[in-house]
């Protein structure tokens, strides 16, 4: 019997079922089955989340690996997987509103997480300086739709110069959405093809064959 | 030798970018240190998204949806404050629910913790307008994990959300009149791009809610795309349109203060660029030109 | 001023902020080190109470009320940890398949509305308003531009003739596009740490604390490369 679970055709039947108890029911107006495609995806919530469980495990074994071999910088590792375990016991003992269990996110995860996206200025900065050049007519336009762009987003320019507002309406509004439409509709196009691949199983990675397990 | 071109040029190509990093910090703090108070304009999608605000009523349920978590809360900020004492103010009432594991710690920083004494930004305005969690606001925590979460709580929101996020019942209270999204008067998504597709497509769409999006800078091309097809009313952009607010709202802050070192900034980022470019026409293309010529 | 509570906290969140700007220095460091590990470390840890609390509000509590058919779900949430035995892999197989195939039928339905269809149906606008040149002149602009993007996408055909010089058109639109999404980009970005440097400097009794902690672990951090043993105490 476990023979036929294992097979790879079962998995994508599985797959295919799953897709149509979802995808059908918005087509055909029978309340048994809408009920049935919510509670599907109530329950692929639940199974989604328990995903974080072979993260933990994961990162686990990864840290305790290097501080069991003594590899450089072991030291932080360890102390990776300690504030990990503490903060998580902290936060279910305590409960989540806990000032405890506050006091780890305002103290390292606020200030960290900030810093880590705003530093991406710097880069940007950085990359303005020593890599953006206008070495083709294609990266010159780039680089002066960025400068009149940034004008209009900077309030002084406006004050002063009120067209750059309509150049920056512009810039945004038909090219920069124009391209964000671009890509939104060939990324649609995209997703129908690949699901259409997964559900006739020409996609085995998907579905976790990837030739060992 | 040969003149390696003129030494102002050389002088740029070879600046070092650590001395950038530190005129970066200088030109951001020295501005909030010392304000100017640059004059600002408003933007025809912020005053979209304040008369969507200015809309709402007592007898108005509002889903605030916070998909974000400290670093954009940072951008956002601005236009999270003055969004939420317009729906203090106009005595409608509030679900919260979390789209990041971040929610949680940031929400007390903006209400307030009312049982443990927590003074948060807005406690003030709420105490004005006798606010209280539980009769006004009710928030149901991190329960936006993913995709499947946010059907479940379209379709199911009574099966699927039984308690607020300190394991309080939430039967008995104003949600009892919700059903599903088409039962709420508005949908507020701060975005940070997580989840906030999947509710335009899954609440907004499906159930013709009325919808509006604070969204960082990052992700406001392709929540325009969303105003284009009309699923969402109004966005209102990132750190800029979080200052016009406040100018449209008469409640100056943090958002205009602002203003100074992000309009420096945008001139110095600019400044960077023309100057890196002045850099290599004027240096860096001959060197590789000559290199290539040597060979 | 504060109590002593909330000053630890700050002085923690400024120590905490100066050891991760201080990946800017251009080598490794102990402190951006340490704040790297602790970022991870406490990141996860909340990753697991939320996701815990969560199994528990959304998944169990239903269970309690009745709601039997969700004990599925951690029956089928259960069986993707098998994956981490020889045995039993395969089980895990299982919960994937439906979490992929309940996902697509959620997502593909409504992402050919909302990302598609939608996204074609916005640019059916009028060409010419009247007494709106302003208008009719952005609803052209916007369907040419998208039009020219998509044709210089089109691999499967020659570009050559009227589909060689779209294409070329919307290479440069597409270009243009993109200096103003970066521009955007920037704008984020930029008031991220606008923000964040308003909230380490206000109210005013912050700003000494925060630049003399950051010109401390700089100094520090100097020293120590001065001394050759950066690169010995970090990660």
């Amino acid at each position: 019997m476990s023979n036929l679970f294992e097979k790879r055709e079962f998995t994508i039947l599985l797959v295919a079922a799953s897709f149509a108890l979802v995808f059908v029911p918005y087509f055909l107006d029978i309340p048994p089955l809408m009920e049935l495609s919510t509670k599907m995806a109530m329950i692929v919530s639940i199974i989604n989340a328990f995903a974080i469980l072979l993260a933990l495990y994961s990162q686990t074994k990864r840290s305790i690996l290097r501080v069991g071999q003594r590899l450089h910088g072991w030291p932080y590792h360890l102390w990776t997987v300690c504030l990990l375990y503490l903060v998580a016991i902290v936060g279910l003992l305590f409960g989540q509103t806990s000032t405890t269990f506050l006091f780890f996110q305002y103290a390292f995860l606020m200030p960290a997480g900030a810093v880590q996206y705003s530093i991406l200025t710097f880069y940007m900065a950085s990359a303005g300086m020593k890599a953006f050049r206008a070495r083709s007519p294609q990266a010159t336009l780039l680089i002066i739709a960025g400068i009149l762009v940034m004008l209009g987003q900077a309030p002084f320019t406006g004050a002063f110069f009120p067209p750059i507002e309509g150049i920056r309406n512009y810039l945004a509004e038909n090219f920069a959405k124009a391209a964000a439409k671009m890509f939104s509709i060939s990324m649609v196009v995209g997703a129908i093809v690949l699901c259409v691949r997964i559900l006739t199983g020409n996609e085995d990675q998907a579905i976790g064959y990837t030739g060992g397990v | 030798m040969k003149n390696e071109g003129s030494n102002i040029y050389k002088f740029l190509s070879e600046f070092k970018v650590t001395y950038i990093y530190l005129l970066i910090f200088i030109l951001t703090l020295a501005p909030i240190l010392f304000p100017i108070g640059i004059p600002i304009t408003t933007t025809q999608d912020t005053k979209d998204y304040y008369a969507e605000l200015k809309t709402l009523g007592p007898d108005d349920i509002v889903l605030v949806s916070w998909n974000i978590g400290f670093d954009a809360l940072m951008e956002l900020k601005a236009g999270a404050y003055v969004s939420m004492r317009a729906i203090i103010a106009s005595g409608a009432k509030m679900v919260h629910v979390f789209g990041h594991p971040e929610g949680p710690g940031m929400f007390p920083l903006i209400f307030g913790d009312p049982n443990k004494g927590t003074v948060g930004e807005l406690s003030k305005t709420m105490e004005d307008h006798d606010y209280t969690e539980g009769d006004d606001y009710i928030v149901l925590g991190y329960i936006m994990l993913n995709e499947a979460s946010v059907v479940s709580i379209a379709r199911d929101f009574h099966n699927y959300v039984i308690v607020d996020w300190k394991g309080a019942p939430i039967s008995g209270t104003f949600l009892d009149e919700i059903e599903d999204p088409a039962d709420l008067a508005m949908i507020i998504d701060f975005s940070a791009g997580f989840f906030s597709e999947a509710i335009v497509r899954h609440m907004a769409m499906d159930f013709d809610t009325p919808m509006i999006i604070s969204s960082i800078g990052v992700s406001i091309a392709q929540n325009k795309l969303f105003v284009d097809a009309g699923y969402v009313s109004a966005i209102l952009g990132s750190t800029r349109g979080g200052a016009e607010i406040e100018f449209l709202a008469g409640q100056p802050g943090i958002g205009l203060q602002a203003m100074d070192s992000f309009t420096i900034i945008h001139y110095f980022y600019i400044l960077v660029l023309i100057l890196g470019n002045l850099a290599y026409f004027g240096y860096e293309r001959h060197r590789d030109m000559r290199r290539t010529a040597l060979r | 001023m504060t109590n002593g509570y909330e000053f630890l906290l700050f002085i923690l969140a400024i120590i905490t902020t100066w050891a991760m700007y201080l990946q800017l220095y251009g080598k490794p460091n102990p402190f951006y080190s340490f704040a790297q590990a602790t970022y991870m470390g406490a990141s996860f840890g909340l990753d697991l109470v939320v996701t815990f609390l969560f199994l528990y509000t959304s998944g169990f509590i239903p269970i309690t009320k009745g709601d039997v058919f969700m004990a599925l779900g951690f029956v089928l949430g259960f069986a993707t940890l098998l994956r981490l035995t020889k045995r039993y892999a395969w089980v895990s197989r299982i919960p994937l398949a439906i979490a992929l195939g309940t996902g697509l039928g959620l997502g593909i339905r409504t992402q050919i509305f909302a990302g598609f269809l939608s996204q074609i149906m916005s640019l059916i606008t009028p060409f010419a308003v009247p007494s709106d040149a302003m208008t009719s002149f952005y609803n052209i602009s916007i369907v040419l531009s998208t039009l020219f993007m998509l044709s210089f996408f089109l691999y499967t055909v020659q570009r050559e003739g009227p589909i060689g010089i779209s294409s070329q058109i919307g290479e440069y639109a597409l270009y243009i596009g993109l200096g103003a999404y970066f521009a955007q980009v920037f704008m984020g970005r930029a008031g991220l740490l606008v923000g964040y440097m308003q909230n380490i400097t206000t109210p005013a009794w912050k700003t000494p604390y925060s630049l003399g902690i950051g010109v401390l672990m700089l100094a520090i951090v100097i020293a120590m490369d001065r001394y050759g043993i950066l690169e010995k105490l970090s990660d």
